[in-house]
């Protein structure tokens, strides 16, 4: 990508951002049309002295400049009120841009990925555990990745009351030892029945797995956060 | 740079750069600068730098720069000692001391819940906190900014001080003094509409 692109007024969340220079920042935004943008924000720490709408989980329509990987921010505008997140809420918040950063490549368009974290956003609240399932289990598949939770590797129906070891890679597969989940667990993780609470465990343990599989075993900084402020907390 | 220059001026100039924001064409104008307009500054700059990694530690009570292993502000048998503002800074400490009246004792985080960047409880110091909180601290004030994660450890704190039964308040946030309304931000002027308070007689 050696031509220049303007971008007007693009939807867009920021993910992260970390200083660059003496002023400035580099920020990780999220758009609807453009995928995962790394931007310049030229300036931005001086702005950040007198209050500045570039926020986290605020709605912003952003203007940029993009000739090579960095783009540069031109402008960069709220287009709605920000949620204020706190305590845990505030770490899975932190988390579901930890996901995004470290899952989607930078400039893969993927409106649906936009859709998947604005709806979860919206929907975090005090007891977050279950729309953050929600959204590991749908961002997955957003990406591309298998999940498969109705049928083996061999293509055969799960049956409910079987047994089945669920590898990462592969799907799940029989236990002959009684080990692993149930196939109707996994059949109610596949309908997102996240009410029930060993439902709600099983698919933080799989979700887990598969996402901790494609990082290649790196760990996530905000889970490791987060089990630090909760040793202190409860 | 210049093979021209002797090592001891190499080394000056490359040390220079440790500094935020300065390349090696500023460094090396500031090295000439020394060596031929002001020998007495480099002098002074030599010792204090010096004495700078000698002396300062972090005060073992409120994480302030100090010398030895607490600071004056904590030290102070004229201040507060049941009153603690929690700032993110050492910058914000020096803001508080010359913006307002306050006169009670601080504690500086060193920084902000950032769990992206790797930063929760234990990288703020959060069990040197809890030792303060435990002893004899009847209200915190917390000043952490304005911003998402200022937000989030601000809650943080409420929490912990929550739990030693020590009563919190939050500086107040709002319209900036010779602002107008029209041109604050939307979301400024919510927090100032819902965070109103009684007009002083």
């Amino acid at each position: 990508m050696t031509q220049l692109r303007r971008v007007e007024l693009a939807p867009a969340w920021l993910l992260h951002s970390y200083p660059y220079r003496e002023t400035s920042l580099i920020v990780e935004m999220l758009t609807r049309d453009y995928g995962r943008v790394g931007m310049v924000a030229r300036g931005a720490r001086a702005r950040r002295r007198r209050g500045d709408p570039l926020q986290p989980f605020t709605p912003l329509r952003v203007s940029f400049r993009q000739r090579g990987e960095l783009a540069t921010l031109a402008a960069a505008e709220a287009s709605g009120p920000g949620r204020r997140f706190t305590g845990k809420t505030f770490l899975a918040a932190t988390y579901l841009n930890e996901l995004i950063l470290r899952l989607l490549a930078r400039e893969d368009p993927s409106p649906a990925v936009y859709r998947l974290y604005g709806e979860a956003l919206a929907a975090l609240g005090d007891e977050p555990a279950t729309v953050v399932r929600r959204f590991e289990g749908r961002l997955i598949g957003a990406l591309g990745f298998a999940l498969p939770l109705t049928h083996d590797l061999g293509g055969t129906p799960l049956e409910s009351d079987r047994c089945y070891r669920y590898d990462p890679d592969h799907g799940p597969m029989p236990a002959f030892d009684k080990q692993g989940y149930q196939g109707s667990m996994l059949a109610a993780i596949a309908a997102e029945r996240f009410e029930d609470p060993a439902v709600l465990a099983a698919a933080g343990q799989i979700f887990r797995e598969v996402i901790s599989w494609h990082l290649g075993g790196r760990r996530l900084k905000t889970l490791d956060v987060a089990r630090s402020y909760f040793q202190r907390t409860d | 740079m210049a093979n021209v220059f002797p090592p001891s001026l190499k080394s000056l100039v490359g040390a220079l750069q440790a500094l935020p924001g300065v390349g090696p064409k500023s460094a090396q104008r500031a090295a000439f600068h020394l060596l031929e307009r002001d020998r007495e500054g480099l002098a002074r700059l030599a010792d204090a730098l010096t004495a700078a990694d000698q002396k300062l530690e972090h005060c073992k009570h409120c994480r302030m720069f100090c010398e030895g292993d607490e600071c004056r502000l904590c030290t102070d048998p004229n201040r507060d000692g049941r009153a603690l503002v929690v700032v993110e800074t050492p910058a914000d400490v020096a803001a508080m001391e010359s913006a307002t009246d306050y006169r009670g004792r601080y504690f500086v985080l060193g920084g902000r819940l950032s769990p992206l960047d790797g930063i929760g409880p234990d990288e703020l110091g959060a069990g040197q906190l809890e030792s303060r909180l435990a002893g004899g601290v009847e209200e915190v004030i917390v000043a952490t900014g304005a911003t998402v994660e200022g937000e989030a450890t601000a809650h943080w704190i409420a929490e912990c001080a929550a739990r030693h039964g020590v009563p919190v308040t939050r500086i107040a946030y709002g319209v900036p003094v010779g602002g107008e309304l029209e041109y604050v931000d939307g979301s400024t002027l919510a927090r100032a509409f819902s965070g109103r308070r009684a007009v002083e007689e």
